[in-house]
């Protein structure tokens, strides 16, 4: 039951009456008789069960891009029905003008549209859609509630696209593929070639330049078809903000641009969001099939308010992973990795792959770092240097293991991971 | 209010069918009863609501504060009584045959207490009137009195017939002509209950300085309800006036020099205010409208939405926190400790010396890139600790300009 503004307009012209006949009573009579006029008008109101909807959206959508949701009205009654529909959507759904006005006669639909721009990464669960059917004076009507299900998946932004050109360049450069003088990087035997001026003498493949009249040189690549394991630690670390977003975005795309690079440089990328159990997991795919499917098991990836077990991660990584691999850490680097077993588990890790691990810092460090004028901002400058000395034991001990340590602010983590992926594999490490 | 669907074709869904007219009517009995049992007795109260009215001294009042009591002894006595709000609304007639009692006169200004002197007929005041008193005799005012209980103790037929009056001890004070007479004196201050004098055109004018004579409360004590009836029922009509602030008329009768008089009292209701008539009315109509205007911008169309929303804790909450705690711990030593460290770190970094290579290689190459001695670096970046506060900022102060030094080399 609702009443429109068209009652609060009837019952506010009771002021006529009520001043021409000086009277309260006259007043009081007015407001009971436009009382029990929407009383009337909210009985004679089509039955909320007049109407079907349906509610669609695309199945899922980047972030920062435009979407939107289409309701469709199917009066099902024998009258014609008149009234206005709410499209309810979360806050960071970014819905636009959701409330609509319709008029159906019988048998008919109508479509429409609320436009749709997230927010927010995630399944966006869509609210009620909430109908409200006018009755014949347009004073009162009925309004229902349908709980609809209905969710868009938003994607990943993946803005870290934009680095993914100069590495892929870099890439061809090592393949050899490139057009520059110089052979190709890596270690791996690709084939023989004839010797053109300014090749590095030392490969000459003496045996093949005997048997033909010609000098010949040998061309290498880098390895392919090499194991990338990525974890996107999802632990309580993840959950904290830097700059303007949670930890964790930073790390979701750093994993998307390092899956991009190696999948085209020809490796099998995993991916896998892990704390105390795995929350999100992309495997098998490959070639153009991999970034949907790992954009879309990372779009509802969230961080949880626990202590990553890092005992499991190492089993699992066990399980996964039947020959060596290149096995990528994308967490914090802090005092708490000392004893939480962290430092026992990359450890572990090194002695059968090649871990490195990506942690985002937080540009208020810096800032902090450089705080003077007063007592307390000196306090804090105090605080976050005793914080960065802690963090580079924590790294010092990490790449005693032999682990790389990759770590950036939020906008540079993908790029610097994306370039030390590239460095190991141009030096062979892989 | 939310409802379960069903799903129809290709997708679509709808409210399942409820419960029925009559299940919803039968489950919601309890709630139909209440709103039929509150409009029940809305209406009672309605009925009920002119009877009464909480105005002091008002012949409508039964509260003890009120004067409904004497009214409806003196009604059924066939006095025919009615009460004003403004002086203009007395529109007396007949003045000769009409007592026109201020009960409650405090509100008054000098020009209204001359025209109510100036009143041929009977005048009955009621409780303290600074004006009326002023006007009446140049030395008239309300004392207390320690009496309650007071003999009449003059000639006057009313007082003599009263005997004996109980009031709270208000009393008139002071003299005005020598036809007055001065009744219920208290023995103390020799002030007066009741003065009966003569007003500026010769009506009878009678003073009476404690309203306890005449409320619900106390007028049923001693002769208190004698003197009320014989004061104010001489003739057969009263004008009972209860003042307020509000009210800037003036009074109003019908008198020989005057024949023609104010308007009927029916003609036109005289106003106290500059507003068009009705306008009361319509604010009245339109403060109903606001609970209309109220339900329609409150019905909420449909139910809130909820935003599961990140956690919003700034990842350098930890570092603030670590600084506030060397703050109340005031751990100069070890803040100080902290930034050395950290600029020994960056120190070596900038000229290439490796952390593994022992404080002595860092002092030296610190020292000449610097352009300073040896044990002077060696006071800043590995000196004593700072005792308080202040040692610690000189320190800092000391520390970024070697830092600044050496990264000018």
């Amino acid at each position: 039951m609702y009443i429109t503004g068209w009652t609060a307009l009837l019952a506010v012209l009771g002021a006529i009456p009520a001043t021409i006949t000086r009277s309260q009573d006259i007043a009081w009579l007015w407001m009971f008789g436009v009382l029990a006029l929407a009383a009337i008008d909210a009985i004679a109101a089509p039955s909320t069960r007049s109407i079907s909807v349906r509610r669609t959206v695309p199945h899922s959508v980047r972030l920062t891009e435009a979407t939107q949701s289409t309701l469709t009205l199917a009066n099902t009654s024998s009258r014609r029905v008149h009234g206005s529909v709410r499209d309810a959507w979360p806050p960071s759904a970014g819905a636009g003008k959701n409330r609509h006005r319709y008029s159906l006669a019988r048998g008919r639909t109508q479509v429409f549209t609320t436009p749709l721009m997230p927010t927010r990464r995630g399944d966006r669960k869509a609210a009620h859609v909430t109908l409200r059917m006018e009755g014949p004076l347009r004073l009162a009507g009925r309004q229902r509630a349908l709980p609809v299900d209905t969710s868009l998946r938003v994607l990943p932004e993946f803005a870290s696209r934009k680095h993914l050109p100069a590495r892929l360049a870099r890439l061809r450069e090592l393949d050899g593929l490139s057009p520059i003088l110089m052979r190709g990087a890596g270690s791996e035997f690709d084939s023989l070639r004839e010797y053109v001026i300014g090749d590095d003498v030392r490969t000459i493949d003496w045996r093949a330049t005997g048997r033909r009249a010609d000098v010949v040189v040998r061309t290498y690549r880098p390895e392919r078809d090499r194991r990338v394991f990525i974890v996107v630690d999802t632990a309580r670390l993840s959950a904290a903000r830097v700059g303007d977003a949670p930890r964790l975005e930073a790390s979701i795309e750093a994993a998307l641009l390092l899956s991009a690079l190696a999948s085209r440089a020809g490796d099998r990328v995993q991916v896998t969001a892990f704390d105390r159990v795995e929350r999100a997991r992309a495997q098998g795919a490959s070639g153009s099939a991999l970034m949907p499917v790992l954009a879309s098991a990372l779009a509802p990836v969230e961080p949880h308010l626990i202590e990553t077990d890092w005992p499991a991660l190492v089993r699992l990584i066990g399980e996964r992973l039947s020959q060596r691999a290149l096995v990528v850490l994308l967490t914090t680097v802090d005092i708490s990795l000392v004893d939480s077993g962290a430092l026992q588990a990359i450890a572990a890790l090194q002695r059968d792959h090649h871990v490195v691990i990506a942690s985002v810092d937080d540009p208020d460090e810096g800032t902090m770092l450089q705080a003077r004028g007063d007592v307390e901002s000196v306090y804090t400058a105090a605080a976050a240097a005793r914080g960065r000395i802690e963090q580079d034991m924590v790294v010092a001990r990490i790449r005693k293991s032999g682990a790389d340590v990759v770590s950036a602010l939020p906008d540079d983590i993908a790029p610097r991971l994306a370039d030390t992926y590239l460095a190991l594999k141009s030096s062979g490490r892989l | 209010m939310t409802a379960t669907l069903e799903r129809t074709d290709d997708g679509f869904v709808r409210r399942s069918e409820g419960p029925g007219v009559k299940r919803r009517v039968v489950g919601a009995k309890w709630a139909i009863g209440g709103v039929v049992l509150v409009t029940i007795l809305a209406f009672i109260a309605y009925a009920q609501r002119a009877d009464n009215d909480y105005t002091p001294l008002s012949i409508k009042n039964y509260e003890p504060g009120g004067a409904r009591a004497l009214a409806e002894v003196a009604g059924d006595q066939g006095l025919d009584m009615r009460q004003i709000e403004s002086l203009s609304d007395a529109r007396i007639t007949d003045p000769e045959s009409t007592t026109l009692v201020i009960a409650n006169g405090e509100a008054l200004q000098a020009f209204q207490a001359r025209t109510i002197l100036d009143y041929p007929g009977d005048v009955v005041i009621i409780g303290e009137s600074h004006a009326l008193l002023t006007e009446l005799g140049e030395y008239l005012w309300v004392v207390e009195s320690t009496e309650r209980t007071l003999e009449a103790g003059c000639s006057h037929v009313d007082a003599r017939a009263a005997g004996t009056v109980s009031t709270s001890g208000a009393v008139i004070a002071g003299t005005t002509d020598a036809t007055a007479r001065y009744c219920f004196t208290a023995s103390d201050n020799g002030g007066s209950t009741v003065v009966f004098t003569h007003g500026t055109a010769g009506g009878r004018v009678t003073a009476v300085a404690d309203p306890a004579i005449v409320v619900n409360d106390t007028i049923d004590n001693e002769g208190n309800a004698a003197l009320a009836l014989r004061l104010i029922g001489k003739h057969d009509n009263a004008v009972w006036y209860v003042g307020s602030l509000f009210d800037t008329t003036i009074l109003t009768w019908t008198s020989p020099d005057n024949p023609h008089g104010p308007a009927q009292r029916d003609d036109v209701p005289a106003s106290t205010d500059f507003l068009p008539p009705g306008t009361g009315n319509a604010v009245f109509a339109l403060v109903l409208a606001m609970f209309f205007v109220a339900l329609w911008r409150a019905r909420r169309f449909g139910p809130l939405v909820h935003e599961p929303l990140p956690v919003v804790i700034r990842s350098s909450e930890a570092t603030r926190g670590r600084a506030r705690l060397y703050r109340s711990a005031g751990a100069s030593g070890r803040a100080a400790a902290s930034l050395r460290a950290s600029a020994a770190t960056r120190i070596g970094a900038r000229i290439g010396v490796p952390r593994s290579s022992g404080k002595a290689v860092l002092l030296a190459a610190t020292a000449r890139a610097a352009g300073r001695p040896v044990a002077e670096v060696e006071a800043i970046l590995y000196g004593p600790p700072p005792g308080n506060e202040s040692a610690m900022m000189s320190l800092i102060e000391q520390i970024d300009t070697l830092e600044r030094e050496v990264h000018r080399t």
